[in-house]
């Protein structure tokens, strides 16, 4: 992969990786099962995933690009699947509340009424079968990009540098990518989010340039060290 | 009637101007000399309390993200950014160009924060610029040391890339969570971040040891010398929690009346 390539991939991989939180249904009440979603913040849990598409990336460095990057998402997806299955059996069986939605009256997938489950003063709890599947999309997303990341890296360096520095480095690097653009989204999310049908899906634009911005001089700054390098 | 007059604060800018500069000394002592590496490990301490003050700023606003999440976010910008550049060839303006990109990065980031997501968070570009930088020199003078002044190519030091990050981003949000609650104020804050800094030189002491390019007796100097600051730091931010809490006694009964 030549310099600019990568540099592309860093860029795009950044800015899928802002737009998958958006998907990920995380709320720090959700705790006290007081809101729908995982008890983290968003960015917390995307990064996370994202780390967890890392590593499964990692172990298919090597193979083509598409081979990688949907390893990194299928990890990322099973990270969040399993943090949901069980963050959904804790909420049912220890504090006995029902996955229901705060944000729409019935399931759009399942057409389950949410409302009649709903502990009073609360926006929600857990994870029904639309915030679940947004979950999943939100994690994928952020697998791949942080895998594109990753890849795009590892192969600007390897010319230069042994295999396992290498794949340290991109690692690194991708990871710190991943961090550096799944907390500017935490600015628009403030704390919350529902997934894919949250209200603050409409502000998805300003996280968009926001994480292009900031992944462009990243992705430069990458670029020049190797071109340097 | 017993005045107490309210002390005044140290801006953030200067923590980090005082951290830039004796960042660009250490960097040169340790690059110049390994053996006195533990000179360098003393200046890169303004570093840590420079980027704990900033958090501790900006997370007195209610940010949207957690702590952690500032911690995490501003050491990826700083580290990112050495990491990245550790490999290639190091001339005389190495440190200043990646202390400056990285300071860079952290203004953008809290640009974006504030003027496009409209945060409206005071001076919030100034105090992520000076996380991230204050992170970028933390993490340059580390690899420095621990490489041993001979540049990473041909070392192992990249193996404990994962272990700084964590250390560094752990190190400065810590302090504003560790010192929360109504009495919380920036000098006992600072104080805490300058107990967990010296705590993670003296971590880096000890991996210095373990790693074979790193030499052995700066290393060893590392230890101890993080070891002392450790515990005079602990006994001065001790000593500021004690004047701060209020005197315990059972319910009932005015304090000092005998019961």
């Amino acid at each position: 992969m030549d310099p600019i390539t990568g540099m592309i991939g860093i860029i795009v991989g950044g800015i899928i990786v802002g737009i998958c939180v958006h998907f990920i249904p995380a709320s720090a009440v959700g705790a006290m099962s007081a809101s729908t979603g995982i008890a983290t913040g968003p960015s917390m849990l995307s990064t996370g995933c994202g780390l967890a598409g890392l590593y499964a990336a990692g172990y298919m460095i090597g193979e083509s690009l598409p081979i990688v990057v949907l390893s990194g998402a299928m990890g990322s997806a099973l990270m969040i699947i399993c943090t949901m299955l069980l963050a959904n059996t804790i909420c049912a069986f220890g504090t006995g509340v029902a996955p229901v939605a705060g944000s729409y009256a019935k399931d759009p997938i399942t057409g389950w009424r949410q409302k009649p489950f709903m502990s009073p003063g609360t926006d929600g709890h857990s994870m029904p079968t639309t915030t679940a599947l947004s979950g999943i999309i939100g994690a994928l997303l952020g697998g791949a990009g942080g895998s594109l990341v990753f890849v795009s890296v590892y192969e600007m360096i390897s010319p230069t540098l042994e295999s396992t520095t290498a794949v340290t480095i991109a690692g690194m690097v991708g990871a710190g990518v991943f961090l550096i653009n799944c907390v500017i989204p935490a600015y628009v999310l403030v704390g919350k989010s529902e997934g894919m049908t949250d209200k603050k899906m409409k502000l998805m634009h300003k996280t968009f340039v926001s994480c292009l911005i900031v992944s462009v001089i990243t992705a430069v700054f990458v670029y020049a060290s190797v071109v340097v390098m | 009637m017993t005045e107490q007059v309210e002390k005044k604060e140290i801006p953030n800018y200067k923590l980090y101007l005082l951290a830039v500069i004796t960042g660009i000394i250490s960097y040169f002592i340790a690059a110049f000399n390994p053996n006195l590496s533990f000179i360098s490990i003393i200046l890169i301490w303004p570093a840590f309390i420079a980027a704990a003050g900033c958090v501790e700023f900006l997370c007195r606003y209610g940010l949207g993200t957690g702590t952690s999440s500032i911690g995490y976010w501003g050491t990826a910008c700083g580290a990112t950014v050495v990491f990245a550049s550790q490999f290639i060839e190091t001339t005389a303006y190495s440190p200043f160009l990646e202390i400056a990109v990285a300071t860079l990065l952290g203004y953008t980031a809290g640009f974006c924060a504030n003027k496009i997501i409209k945060m409206k968070i005071p001076r919030i570009e100034l105090n992520s610029a000076i996380i991230a930088g204050s992170t970028g020199i933390i993490a340059l003078i580390i690899l420095e040391i621990l490489a041993g002044g001979t540049g990473l190519a041909g070392t192992t030091v990249y193996y404990i890339y994962p272990v700084m990050y964590i250390g560094i981003a752990l190190t400065i949000l810590h302090p504003y969570n560790g010192n929360l609650g109504a009495g919380e104020n920036q000098t006992r804050t600072l104080m805490l971040a300058m107990c967990e800094a010296a705590l993670l030189t003296a971590l880096f002491g000890f991996i210095g040891i373990l790693l074979p390019n790193t030499p052995f007796i700066p290393s060893l100097g590392i230890l101890i010398i993080s070891i002392i600051g450790f515990v005079i730091f602990v006994s001065m931010w001790w000593k500021r929690v004690k004047e701060e809490v209020y005197e315990i006694v059972w319910a009932g009964y005015p304090a000092g009346v005998d019961h």
